[in-house]
């Protein structure tokens, strides 16, 4: 009798998910419903809503739901039009005139200009912003004349050929000029944008609530309709708890989790209520960064030996299930002129470790097997946030199993977040771990040329964290960027690739990653090209 | 929290010990078992290398996540460590920061409680509200923020652990030293001509701290159980030191895919507090038989 009911209402439920499966499918490819809420659940809090301030990723996923951009990029990477219509670039690259939209407001009232456009520039150059992320990429603005109402006139002091790539990105996104005069602090809490959605409210430690801007129909040519966001509102919610993040999402509590953790992937896959959206993100993949500054790293052999000993394989496998692809060289694999031809110079090779490392004079070994030289041992510093991903910890661990047994001492300090910075600025360390996400292979000027040494940002970390300095690396750097032919920058990106691999800089890991687990009730959830950061504009919820 | 019932259950150890020896007589059966446990434990934290012969660092990516079985009764984590070698190595700190910062709070607090109890209104009065005031917060919030200005390792999470659970010896020292102080056989050695060192050592001390040997053999399955839970919590000993509050930590996302990653680190941490807790019940029975 049981056994009957049992097989019965298992049946019901098989044809349930039949029809449930069917019925998703054509809400997804349905007609676009307007209204309701969306409850997305982010793992991390921005440091501030401004996406200038500082500039981590966090703070441009959210700056993405309510600022426009100047130009936008596509899935191919070319620009295009956005709250700018059309622009010019002067012959020796130094002057950008940006012909801008008449009918764009930010939703505090004030009117889009070129006004807003210099503003926005300046904000984001003025040293008192600390602007890492945005301030960096613009190190060669001069200044902006306004020509007229809705022309500007963007003057470099040299040639940039990423100028319009990395303005595509939401990091340099475009506040209200009469918002930003407000102190620091108060823009950080309500910026405002002339985007899809305005700030309501941001209670820290808890969500950002936004609602859609009934006048936006300004949205880029990336996306799939016109006129205001089908949502009314968005709850932006921070769930730094994966597990919990992933609960919530399989209960339907949250429409949308970012971050899916790679152990809820498979379960996410083959749930018939969950899909999957994820692309992995160009720039300078997930890494360990060595610092050249010191010893043991101030040794190439040493730096290659590290690099050797790390087995990433086979963590990708164990961790992350081998969901992660590997990324071996200094840029992932979506960034424009990448080269597969570093992919497997720093494979897992623990022979030529031991080999490189008794040339370097590290032949002894002490009584817990670590390697020494002149009666000192093998030590390597790695400061880690105690906020650090649960994968990337296991990750980092399993790094260190395999560094003790070419007789290396890998030390994963665990510390707060500031405490870490600290420690960054200072350059005490020997081991850092860090990514950059951008659509330029300039990425490599950013974190490898001498020009980033400096302490940049809110923390006074440095952008080039391996400390390396090479006059040929930042000429081929300056080169490429004054460079307008593709193809001859195409081969300058690839020998500065080639100089990084073969200074033995970083163990690279996999490519940084948008991973958004989305439940039945959302759709249209997209990822703008530029960065692969998410984009609510096209989305509708139906409950 | 789990923290309120084993106050409660400490608590409710003492007010039934009148009766409990008389009660159930016949039940040695789980003390001995309680005894033989912490033997176990014992022999574990002393020689780890004779129970497991595996490296409990050891990783082994091809064999991450296996379910217990004959080649690891355990299982494997998400690196591929034995679990049952990582249990059996992680002992050690666990006993030591147990022992230890139940040493440390004991040690606070008899030297709070003398010094309250014999030296005069003031530092009666001071010593009470001292006391008071720390007894006011939860254990756990007062180790987290030593731990958290100490920084991590074994001894700050030994200091955090002991000064954290000082609080409660130290009440329960004053208490005894108080009526103590006033007991007809001090009043007499002191009618005798004895100093008052000698007094305090012949006298106050053996009676005060009788009742403190049954709650500090508890107290050390506390302490074990508070220190991890500041390790669970990324306060304890730095990465790959085996150590069974970070096992459960780094576990609970694979709850749902590997259920043994968590489920023998937290066997291990409450058989611990069960076998100090029935062990120490024991203890008490023995006194309080003694002393009825």
């Amino acid at each position: 009798m049981t056994r009957v009911a049992v097989a019965a209402v298992a049946g019901v439920l098989l044809l349930l998910g039949g029809c449930h499966k069917a019925a998703t499918r054509q809400a997804a490819s349905g007609r676009p419903v307007r209204g309701g809420t969306l409850v997305f659940a982010a793992d991390r809090e921005p440091i501030c809503l401004d996406p200038h301030v500082g500039g981590n990723m966090p703070q441009v996923f959210v700056a993405a739901q309510y600022l426009d951009s100047l130009v936008s990029m596509d899935e191919h990477g070319a620009i295009g039009p956005w709250l700018a219509t059309g622009w010019e670039v002067s012959p020796d690259g130094l002057t950008y005139l940006f012909h801008l939209r008449h009918d764009v407001v930010f939703t505090d009232g004030t009117p889009f200009t070129a006004d807003a456009v210099k503003a926005n520039l300046d904000h984001m150059a003025n040293p008192a912003t600390q602007s890492s992320t945005a301030g960096g990429y613009i190190r060669q603005y001069a200044g902006t004349t306004i020509v007229d109402r809705y022309t500007a006139a963007v003057h470099l002091s040299a040639p940039y050929a990423a100028f319009l790539d990395v303005l595509a990105q939401g990091f340099l996104g475009i506040e209200s000029p009469a918002a930003l005069r407000r102190p620091r602090d108060e823009n950080c809490q309500s910026p405002v944008g002339s985007g899809p959605f305005r700030i309501v409210r941001w209670d820290r430690q808890n969500e950002v609530v936004l609602e859609r801007n009934p006048a936006y129909h300004w949205g880029p040519p990336t996306a799939r309709h016109t006129g205001p966001a089908w949502l009314d509102r968005i709850e932006w919610k921070i769930v730094p708890e994966a597990s919990v993040r992933f609960g919530s999402l399989q209960a339907g509590e949250v429409d949308v989790i970012d971050d899916l953790p790679p152990e809820d992937e498979t379960p996410a896959r083959s749930n018939p209520d969950l899909s999957l959206l994820a692309s992995d993100r160009p720039g300078n993949p997930t890494n360990g960064t060595l610092n050249t500054r010191r010893a043991p790293f101030d040794d190439i052999r040493v730096r290659e030996a590290f690099i050797r000993s790390a087995d990433i394989e086979g963590a990708l496998g164990s961790v992350f299930f081998h969901h992660y692809r590997r990324a071996g060289g200094p840029l992932s694999p979506t960034t424009p002129d990448y080269s597969a031809d570093f992919e497997h110079s720093k494979d897992y090779d623990p022979h030529r470790a031991a080999l490189l490392l008794d040339q370097a004079g590290w032949t002894g070994r002490d009584a817990d097997g670590y390697r020494t030289r002149n009666g000192r041992r093998l030590v390597v510093h790695v400061p880690v946030a105690a906020t650090m991903w649960e994968a990337d910890r296991n990750l980092w661990e399993q790094v260190q199993a395999t560094e003790r047994a070419s007789g290396f001492d890998m030390r994963l300090e665990p510390a707060s977040e500031a405490a870490v910075y600290a420690r960054e600025g200072a350059w005490n360390y020997d081991l850092i771990l860090g990514y950059w996400n951008t659509n330029t292979p300039d990425v490599l000027r950013i974190i490898f040329s001498s020009q980033f040494l400096g302490a940049a940002g809110v923390a006074g970390s440095h952008q080039n964290a391996s400390g390396f300095s090479d006059p040929a690396f930042d000429a081929l750097a300056q080169q490429a960027l004054g460079t307008p032919d593709p193809a001859q920058r195409a081969a300058i990106y690839h020998r500065m690739q080639a100089i990084v691999a073969s200074q033995q800089l970083q163990i690279t890991t996999y490519p940084q990653t948008t991973r958004l687990g989305i439940y039945r009730t959302a759709h249209g959830v997209r990822l703008e090209p530029s960065l692969r950061v998410t984009s609510l504009y096209d989305a509708w919820v139906t409950k | 929290m789990s923290a309120g019932l084993l106050d409660a259950a400490a608590g409710s150890a003492a007010a039934e010990a009148g009766q409990a020896g008389s009660r159930r007589p016949a039940l040695r059966v789980a003390p001995a078992l309680a005894g033989l446990f912490l033997l176990f434990l014992l022999l574990a934290a002393i020689a780890p290398d004779l129970l497991s012969h595996t490296d409990p660092l050891a990783i082994v990516p091809r064999d991450a996540f296996r379910p217990p079985g004959w080649a690891h009764p355990f299982g494997t984590d998400q690196s591929g460590r034995d679990i049952f070698a990582r249990i059996v190595h992680g002992t050690r700190q666990s006993l030591l920061v147990g022992l230890g910062a139940t040493g440390l709070a004991m040690a606070a607090a008899i030297g709070l409680g003398l010094l309250g109890g014999l030296c005069g209104r003031v530092a009666e009065r001071a010593v009470g509200w001292l006391v008071q005031v720390m007894f006011s917060f939860p254990v756990l919030i007062l180790a987290l923020l030593f731990a958290a200005s100490f920084g991590n390792g074994i001894v700050p999470l030994v200091a955090a652990t002991g000064i954290g659970s000082a609080p409660g010896y130290a009440r329960m020292v004053f208490g005894q030293v108080l009526s103590v102080r006033d007991a007809g056989y001090v009043e007499a050695a002191r009618a005798l001509g004895h100093g008052p060192l000698r007094i305090v050592r012949a006298h106050v001390l053996p009676n005060a701290m009788r009742p403190l040997v049954v709650t500090a053999t508890m107290g050390v399955g506390h302490a074990i159980m508070w220190a991890s839970a500041l390790s669970f919590l990324g306060l304890g000993a730095p990465p790959p030191r085996p150590e069974w509050g970070t096992m459960l930590s780094m576990g609970r996302s694979f709850v749902a895919n590997a259920w043994w990653l968590t489920f023998f680190p937290g066997l291990a941490i409450v058989l611990t507090m069960l076998s100090t807790t029935v062990l120490g019940r024991a203890l008490q029975r023995r006194l309080e038989g003694r002393t009825a």
